[in-house]
């Protein structure tokens, strides 16, 4: 007399398999789909522009000797003013490029003459950051005007470090983790600025 | 022996010591980098005392989150545009809500005695002006401003309508019936208007006793003076950071006119009132920085919410000086010391 085991036929087998199969698939791609997002993803320390207030602290706290944050300039808020509070010291005597009316104490900001329009002279102010030591005089000098000119860690200079020693002396906690594949930021007020530039 | 093993020892604590004050293998103490990053602005904050020729006398609260705009009405009533509504003071600094409207309000003006449309308002709203009647009823709304409009500031005379747009750096001239009747400003080498230049949105224009019309062109950190047609007449001003001049990039932010057609001038970065007489000459301060409740060290945040705002200014028939401050949501009046 046949068991019980003899009797399953073909079409009871295919299904069963059937199961089977869809059962590993699945476990099979919600492991993936855990393991994915369980992965490390490279962080990168980065200054919130929002949230600097210009203290200083990054150059003389970054272990490098020339600290490894640096000033930035973002064009579409600049007003090319022929004045500017951020280049030019409070106190200058004249609008040249004489040490004694720079703002910056190692000449890092380069003013160049851009065009003359409606009796106005326009200029363009770049950052040499080989020079830039990160001491944010000019964010300073800026946000009185314009606020065009912030501090960013430089990720070819940043050595990374798990504890960062400006983070630690950040009176503000403006240094934040950033994934690698965004490793800037712009402030808030930027962001629209920018992408109308773009669609030009 | 054993003395030389207690000189070991105290030798080796010694270095220990040393060793964990001196070193820092955290760099908490920083890169020995010099701290000279401090931005000193004590000689553009300190004014001296001769020169400032007004007294604050009373202020008055506001209860609105945001301020934007102050204007004087009939009957030198203070009116102040924030939030979304517009609000008005009495003397007795009692205030009530006048009108709503429909987005946030960047600029006001009333229809004075002279003006075809006695207390009217005139308010500026995204990129339309919105018209009420004296008792706050919605009269009209003015479109047909550009997608790049950005309206700072409203100026009525006897019988038009002038709005500054910084967004396509003219002041338009409208009639009352709110059409457009003609642009102000617009760069024209074959008429010599050079243009405004603005690189913020701070374009003020007033009109002056006598019906003139003056606009602020801040890039060129001086006041211009224009016909109804828009021939430029003349213009003052010089930049600099000493008292009698325009500081930084755009100044001055914010512009009056007084009765006797001297002008009030209110200066963003360093904030300061001035007064100059009808031909651009420096008379005196009315406040500066300590004056309006700023002390240096809020100007060396950078931080945009930490920045010190801009005072909008208006004047009242008696020639008291109204200054809106956005940092305390307060009006602050100000009044001749020689007529005190």
């Amino acid at each position: 007399m046949p068991n019980a085991t003899q009797t399953k036929n073909r079409r009871g087998f295919l299904g069963d398999s059937m199961r089977v199969a869809g059962a590993l698939a699945t476990c099979s791609f919600f492991g993936y789909l855990a393991g994915r997002k369980g992965r490390n993803r490279e962080l990168l320390w980065q200054i919130d522009p929002d949230k600097c207030m210009g203290c200083g602290n990054c150059a003389t706290h970054c272990v490098l000797d020339i600290s490894a944050v640096k000033a930035v300039q973002c064009f579409p808020m600049c007003g090319y003013c022929d004045i500017c509070t951020g280049y030019f010291d409070v106190g200058y005597t004249e609008l040249d490029t004489s040490a004694e009316n720079q703002l910056c104490p190692t000449s890092a900001i380069v003013r160049t003459f851009i065009e003359s329009k409606a009796g106005q002279r326009f200029y363009e102010y770049t950052i040499d950051p080989a020079k830039c030591i990160g001491c944010a005089k000019c964010v300073k000098g800026c946000a009185l005007m314009n606020g065009s000119l912030y501090m960013q860690v430089m990720h070819d200079r940043c050595l990374g470090c798990n504890e960062c020693s400006i983070a630690v002396a950040c009176p503000t906690e403006a240094f934040c983790r950033v994934p690698a594949e965004a490793p800037y930021l712009m402030k808030r007020q930027a962001i629209p600025l920018v992408k109308k530039f773009s669609i030009r | 022996m054993s003395s030389c093993i207690g000189a070991t020892l105290f030798a080796a604590v010694v270095v220990g010591t040393y060793a964990l004050y001196r070193l820092d293998p955290w760099a908490n103490r920083g890169n020995d980098s010099p701290t000279r990053s401090a931005l000193d602005l004590q000689d553009q904050f300190s004014i001296q005392p001769q020169l400032i020729h007004y007294l604050q006398t009373s202020e008055i609260p506001i209860p609105l989150d945001v301020v934007r705009a102050i204007a004087v009405g009939l009957e030198d009533r203070i009116y102040v545009a924030g939030d979304r509504t517009v609000y008005r003071f009495g003397s007795d600094g009692a205030g009530e809500v006048v009108l709503h409207t429909d987005g946030e309000p960047t600029c006001l003006a009333i229809g004075f005695n002279r003006h075809v449309a006695p207390g009217t308002f005139y308010v500026g709203v995204g990129k339309a002006i919105e018209v009420f009647l004296p008792n706050g009823e919605p009269l009209a709304v003015w479109h047909g401003l550009s997608d790049k409009t950005v309206l700072t500031s409203i100026a009525v005379s006897e019988n038009d309508i002038y709005a500054a747009d910084a967004g396509e750096r003219v002041v338009i001239r409208f009639n009352p019936q709110g059409e457009i009747a003609g642009q102000i400003g617009r760069t024209d080498p074959d008429r010599e208007m050079p243009g405004f230049i603005l690189p913020s949105a701070y374009f003020d224009v007033a009109i002056g006793p006598d019906g003139e019309l003056y606009a602020v062109n801040p890039g060129a950190r001086r006041i211009e003076e224009y016909t109804s047609d828009g021939m430029l007449e003349g213009f003052w001003g010089k930049a600099g950071t000493a008292v009698d001049a325009f500081f930084g990039c755009c100044n001055p932010a914010h512009m009056a006119i007084l009765p006797d057609g001297r002008f009030v001038t209110s200066e963003k970065g360093i904030p300061r009132i001035k007064v100059y007489n009808g031909f651009g000459e420096f008379e005196c301060v009315v406040a500066g920085p300590s004056e309006l409740g700023v002390r240096d060290s809020a100007t060396v945040d950078a931080r945009l919410e930490k920045n010190t705002q801009v005072f909008d200014i208006a004047i009242d028939s008696q020639g008291r000086i109204l200054v809106l401050d956005p940092n305390t949501k307060r009006i602050r009046i100000f009044e001749s010391r020689q007529e005190k």
